[in-house]
């Protein structure tokens, strides 16, 4: 792991994230590591690891981890959530830290096209005649494509 | 019949209760005090009593007195490391030379009313039952070991070699020596998992046991006594600390022991019935896997298996983590006390401290007690 850069630290960036849906109880964390210890991603992914990734929020090493792109690599499988002794969130916490990613334009480009399709379609994946003839040979009504509820939802 | 022990010689409690008569009718014109269950706490508090010269019924539903403790070895290694276990006996062989007391082994409370500042009771035993009358009511029922099959990750009573604390005292009590499950060969490596069921808000047990701790590491330290060659690792979130002299204990067991301060996710099978533990590395940057010989999990104290009975009779107030912490404070008006580990967490000696203090608050409300 690189150094740390003392001058990049912002103290601030854990009370931020506390005051975030989700993030409330993050000071409390005390390293104990069976968060990382049972996440399966930190298993096949040796970047990512739940326990540093606290460690590096209570560090207030913000714009680092924002820009990390292991942050999109959890499963949210809440596995860590469930087992952490202090009831920290861990799952919660990865939310609120992409939604910070993406208020700060850091999210990972391909995760755009993903949220344009959304906006476009109202689904990630496009419905076609294809997906429909399927669906009426089953005797499932047609789907059209239907973005506006979605994009109510997305409004900030 | 009534029936009496008065003097009895120490073994006498244990082979009276294959003597009782049926039937028996608790003698209600001399007790005063009704202790209900008979580990370290109701023996201190019945001894307490007695030498205030208070008549007192113990009813114990086991077929011997001591509660938990007579499962746990003396971890002596060339000196005493002050478990407090064999506090029991000078307990015991105090209780026998009580006058005043009267034990009732494999016998259970099955009804009891708190009427005009009288208890009245009805037990029942193999074979039979009766009823009593009581002024006050001592509540030492004691706790259960966390029941490490609801931990699943770490496979206890699938792996055989993965046992607990409990398992660990009677092992060493037994044969004074430790051994594999599996093939009854001296392990080479041991882990030890600490906080096993407690501090575990998803099992709603977020309270800290206080005494596992202490017994796993005197376990470890005896242990290693035996068998310096033998590989010992403590897995731990923070080492709650015992007694006075807790710092010069651990700079002895530190050079011995290896501390890993992370609780491992799982254990899993491997070859030759080794576990392995999976855990955050020292260094913090990533899991790994390690083989161990032996895997232990120090179980701690949760509320005892009849708790709901007595609250649903006396309307007793169950706290948060399921003990009666509070019962004590707010019933003691009414002549209902509570000694040991039914009010939380402790060790031996707590409990005893705990048993002498309450018996003082008996005696003090018998003497300004309504009637
Ligand atoms: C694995 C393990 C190891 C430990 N090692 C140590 C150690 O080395 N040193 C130490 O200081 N502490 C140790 N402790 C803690 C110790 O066990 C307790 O402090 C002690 O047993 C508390 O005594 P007690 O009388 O409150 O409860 P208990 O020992 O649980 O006794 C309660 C008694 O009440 C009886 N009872 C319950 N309900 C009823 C009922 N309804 N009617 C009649 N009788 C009833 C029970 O049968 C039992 O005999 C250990 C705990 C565990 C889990
Ligand atoms: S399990 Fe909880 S307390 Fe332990 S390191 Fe992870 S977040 Fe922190
Ligand atoms: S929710 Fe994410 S961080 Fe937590 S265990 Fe699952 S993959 Fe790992
Ligand atoms: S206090 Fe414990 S270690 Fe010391 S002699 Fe008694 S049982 Fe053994
Ligand atoms: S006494 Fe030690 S092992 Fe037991 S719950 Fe407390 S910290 Fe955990």
């Amino acid at each position: 792991m690189d150094p740390i850069d003392l001058k990049k630290l912002d103290p601030d960036f854990k009370h931020r994230l506390a005051r975030e849906l989700g993030g409330e109880q993050i000071k409390k964390c005390f390293s104990c590591g069976v968060c990382s210890a049972r996440c399966p991603i930190e298993k096949i992914e040796p970047e990512y690891n739940p326990r540093r990734i606290i460690r590096m929020i209570l560090l207030g090493m913000e714009e680092e981890l924002l820009k990390e792109e292991f942050l999109w690599h959890c499963s949210t499988c809440y596995t860590c959530q469930e087992s952490c002794p202090q009831e920290v969130d861990f799952t919660e916490v990865i939310f609120v830290l992409r939604n910070m990613a993406v208020r700060k334009g850091l999210a990972p480009a391909g995760l755009g096209a993903a949220r344009n399709l959304l906006d476009q379609q109202g689904r990630m994946y496009e419905i076609g005649d294809f997906e429909n003839e399927k669906r009426k040979e089953m005797g499932l009504p047609e789907i059209k494509g239907n973005a506006k509820d979605y994009r109510e939802l997305l409004k900030d | 019949m009534v029936v009496e022990i008065r003097n009895p010689k120490f073994k006498s409690i244990f082979i009276l209760n294959h003597n009782f008569e049926h039937n028996l009718k608790v003698n209600s014109k001399n007790s005063k005090v009704l202790i209900i269950g008979g580990g370290i706490a109701g023996i201190t508090a019945a001894v307490a009593l007695s030498r205030l010269k208070i008549a007192v019924t113990l009813i114990e539903k086991a077929t011997a007195l001591g509660g938990m403790v007579p499962n746990y070895c003396c971890k002596a290694t060339d000196a005493c490391q002050q478990c407090g276990v064999c506090l029991l006996n000078d307990s015991l062989q105090a209780l026998s030379q009580a006058s005043n007391v009267e034990v009732h082994l494999q016998t259970e409370v099955t009804d009891l009313t708190l009427d005009a500042n009288k208890f009245l009771y009805t037990f029942s035993r193999p074979g039979g039952g009766g009823e009593g009358r009581a002024e006050a009511l001592l509540l030492a029922t004691g706790f259960t070991p966390f029941r490490a099959e609801d931990k699943p990750q770490y496979r206890y009573g699938i792996l055989p070699n993965v046992i607990t604390g409990l398992d660990l005292e009677r092992q060493l009590k037994e044969t004074g020596s430790v051994v594999r499950p599996s093939n009854h060969t001296l392990p080479t490596s041991i882990a030890f998992i600490q906080c096993v069921g407690s501090r575990d808000p998803h099992l709603n047990h977020p309270f800290c046991s206080r005494v596992c701790c202490a017994y796993a590491l005197r376990m470890a330290n005896l242990i290693k006594y035996k068998n310096p060659q033998t590989e010992i690792a403590v897995f731990y979130m923070d080492i709650q600390t015992f007694g006075k002299d807790f710092s010069l204990f651990m700079e002895k067991t530190e050079k011995q022991i290896r501390f890993i301060r992370t609780i491992p996710g799982e254990i899993q099978k491997g070859d030759n019935d080794q576990v392995w533990l999976t855990f955050q590395d020292d260094d913090g940057l990533s899991s790994r896997k390690q083989a161990f010989d032996l895997a232990i999990l120090s179980v701690g104290i949760m509320p005892g298996s009849d708790l709901e009975f007595f609250k649903d009779k006396l309307g007793l107030p169950l706290n948060g983590d399921g003990f009666l912490s509070e019962a004590n404070e707010i019933f003691s008006s009414k002549g209902i006390f509570l000694a040991g580990t039914v009010r939380g967490p402790k060790g031996i000696a707590g409990s005893i401290t705990q048993a002498y203090r309450t018996a003082e608050e008996v005696a003090a409300y018998l003497k300004t007690r309504p009637v």
